[in-house]
């Protein structure tokens, strides 16, 4: 008897409980008619997820359904949010964002929270039509007993040799997929394997990009390149500027007699070396040695003063003006590949 | 009251299967719009994300990578994630004015202006640098939208048990892309699992797995703030345009 009367009392809820269940369902398949089909598009937020669309919608009419969300401004995500009629596909274009503001912050902060907001703090986000100008900052590492050269970069110089800092294609076919950023693919022939940017010192008479001096000395030799006359100075370049000589790029093209002993070959090709010195390149010209651009793939085991750590993506590169320099390590040492970049 | 759970135990089975099989795409919009409101409501959370992608890194085929992340967030403009994968470990923390990303491995660090918000932040800077936060698209105030706007199919296929929690389990696909969500079926629903399919790159795949949700856990301020370590290096960074 017991278990008749439990029964009896049951069946509306029952009902009810079946109501519940398939009510939400029953009303959500009237709601489009069997629609969600729209465009195709990307589903992509750089690999790992789905692209979003800019968050304007506009319909004009809403279902019962469909309820407010009463989350409040201090949501993670300031409550959902849902088009009212869902008959017509969102527009598909990517999210406007004003970068205007996008500046960075104020460097030697210890804390984030800290940071205040600085007019030179735009300066460790890259311009990526960068030229040569990177040569200016010098920070010399800081195992290398803390020498430190000022540069006065209130000498502004129009020299720019962009050739010397373009990087040449190689001859050779890439086995590696490049590494895609923003656009452009940055190709090496071998992995990246970071180490951290420590300048090579090449000794007391090696000076880098925008280095300024008052008097040259009297071994300098004069080399004239399209109509710009530099001075050369043991592995270095010298244009006469502000009553005194700055430190500039090799001119591509330029001839020497000499270089430096501490001058390396480095490995362009299985048939090409290139000798290598502070920075420059050069090729055996007869008896001579001419300036050449820097050409993609070839490694080199040091780096000067003057370049600057850039993070692309997810990887760190070190820029020399327009190159790019990979680390890399091959037979277990540290090195730098340099990269070639590719509109792609 | 047993006969009730017994009812509602077989019909709903039956049920889901049903929609199966009438590709319901309403009941699919529902779950994930009731998701979207779940997170919606959200003042903070945290969780861990499991997750493994197909990369082409070399000649010979897509690599599979993994890494685990563990987000906190609170709302409305603070974030911090450690990223610990097979290329390494990186932090990210944003404190609703700059973004600072450190990789331990190399012991570098970025700081970026950012906006004031999570999800502008998320937008701004995947857009400019090309960062990808993990399953940062769960917490778009738009998703179902989103996913409407550009697919063509969005079906319940019917219930699975993932890691031992039952979840709806629905298909959204377009001529590119084909992702398979997890949805846990509990009384607060929330992502358990997704998996992304390109199509139109040789299958590769994305996926992720949700684990240790926490809602609306009380989380200190200074941990989305990022004290460089010493000896850390700062450098610049390149934007994508």
């Amino acid at each position: 008897m017991g278990t008749l009367k439990k029964s009896k009392t049951i069946k509306p809820g029952l009902l009810l409980g079946l109501i519940l269940l398939l009510a939400p369902l029953s009303i959500q398949a009237q709601r489009f008619g069997g629609g969600g089909m729209r465009g195709g598009g990307g589903v992509h937020r750089g690999g790992s997820a789905m692209s979003r669309p800019a968050p304007s919608h506009s319909a004009p009419s809403r279902s019962n359904y469909s309820k407010p969300s009463r989350a409040s401004h201090k949501t993670i995500n300031g409550g959902s949010h849902k088009t009212p009629s869902r008959t017509k596909p969102a527009i598909k274009t990517s999210p406007k964002v004003d970068r205007s503001g996008t500046k960075n912050r104020a460097t030697n902060r210890p804390l984030t929270s800290d940071i205040k907001n600085n007019a030179s703090g735009n300066k460790n986000v890259r311009n990526k039509a960068k030229n040569n100008n990177v040569g200016n900052r010098v920070d010399v590492s800081k195992n290398r007993n803390n020498v430190n050269i000022n540069v006065d970069n209130s000498r502004h110089t129009n020299i720019h040799n962009t050739r010397n800092t373009r990087v040449v294609a190689p001859s050779r076919a890439y086995i590696r997929p490049p590494y895609y950023y923003g656009g452009r693919g940055y190709y090496s022939f071998h992995p990246y394997y970071y180490h951290p940017y420590r300048p090579f010192y090449w000794g007391p008479v090696w000076h880098p990009w925008g280095f300024f001096i008052a008097t040259i000395a009297t071994t300098a030799i004069i080399v004239s390149i399209e109509n710009q006359q530099y001075y050369y100075d043991q592995g270095v370049y010298y244009i006469q500027s502000d009553g005194g000589y700055t430190v500039v790029e090799a001119p591509v093209g330029a001839t020497v007699s000499a270089l430096p002993k501490e001058a390396q070959t480095v490995k362009v090709n299985e048939t090409t070396n290139n000798y290598y010195y502070g920075g420059s390149y050069y090729e055996k010209d007869g008896n001579k040695y001419k300036v050449v651009p820097p050409t993609a793939g070839t490694i080199v085991p040091n780096l000067p003063e003057g370049g600057e750590e850039v993070k692309i993506g997810e990887q760190t590169y070190v820029q020399f003006g327009e190159t790019y320099y990979q680390p890399v390590q091959v037979d277990g040492k540290d090195m730098y590949e340099i990269v070639e970049v590719k509109e792609e | 009251m047993k006969r009730l759970l017994l009812i509602v135990t077989v019909v709903a089975p039956v049920f889901m299967e049903a929609q199966a099989v009438q590709k319901d795409s309403s009941s699919a919009l529902y779950l994930f719009d009731r998701m979207a409101s779940v997170i919606g409501e959200l003042e903070s959370c945290s969780y861990t994300l499991h997750r493994s992608e197909d990369v082409l890194v070399n000649a010979y085929g897509p690599e599979k990578h993994f890494a685990t992340d563990k987000v906190q967030l609170v709302g409305p403009n603070k974030m911090s994630v450690q990223t610990h994968g097979d290329r390494g470990h990186i932090g990210f923390w944003y404190n609703g004015k700059y973004l600072a990303r450190y990789n331990y491995n190399e012991n570098n660090y970025t700081i970026v202006e950012a906006p004031n918000n999570i999800i502008d932040m998320i937008d701004t800077i995947h857009h400019d640098y090309g960062v990808d936060f993990p399953a940062a698209d769960f917490l778009n105030p738009t998703f179902t939208d989103d996913l409407v706007a550009q697919f063509d199919n969005i079906v319940l296929l019917g219930k699975r048990k993932i890691e031992g929690q039952d979840c709806f389990y629905i298909m959204a696909t377009n001529k590119n892309v084909n992702i398979q969500f997890w949805i846990n079926d509990g009384a607060i629903t929330l992502p358990k699992k997704f998996l992304i399919t390109y199509k139109n790159k040789d299958n590769r795949q994305f996926e992720a797995t949700f684990s240790d949700w926490i809602l609306n856990p009380v989380i200190p301020n200074t941990v989305f703030d990022f004290l460089p370590p010493p000896s850390s290096r700062e450098v610049a960074i390149l934007p994508q345009s």
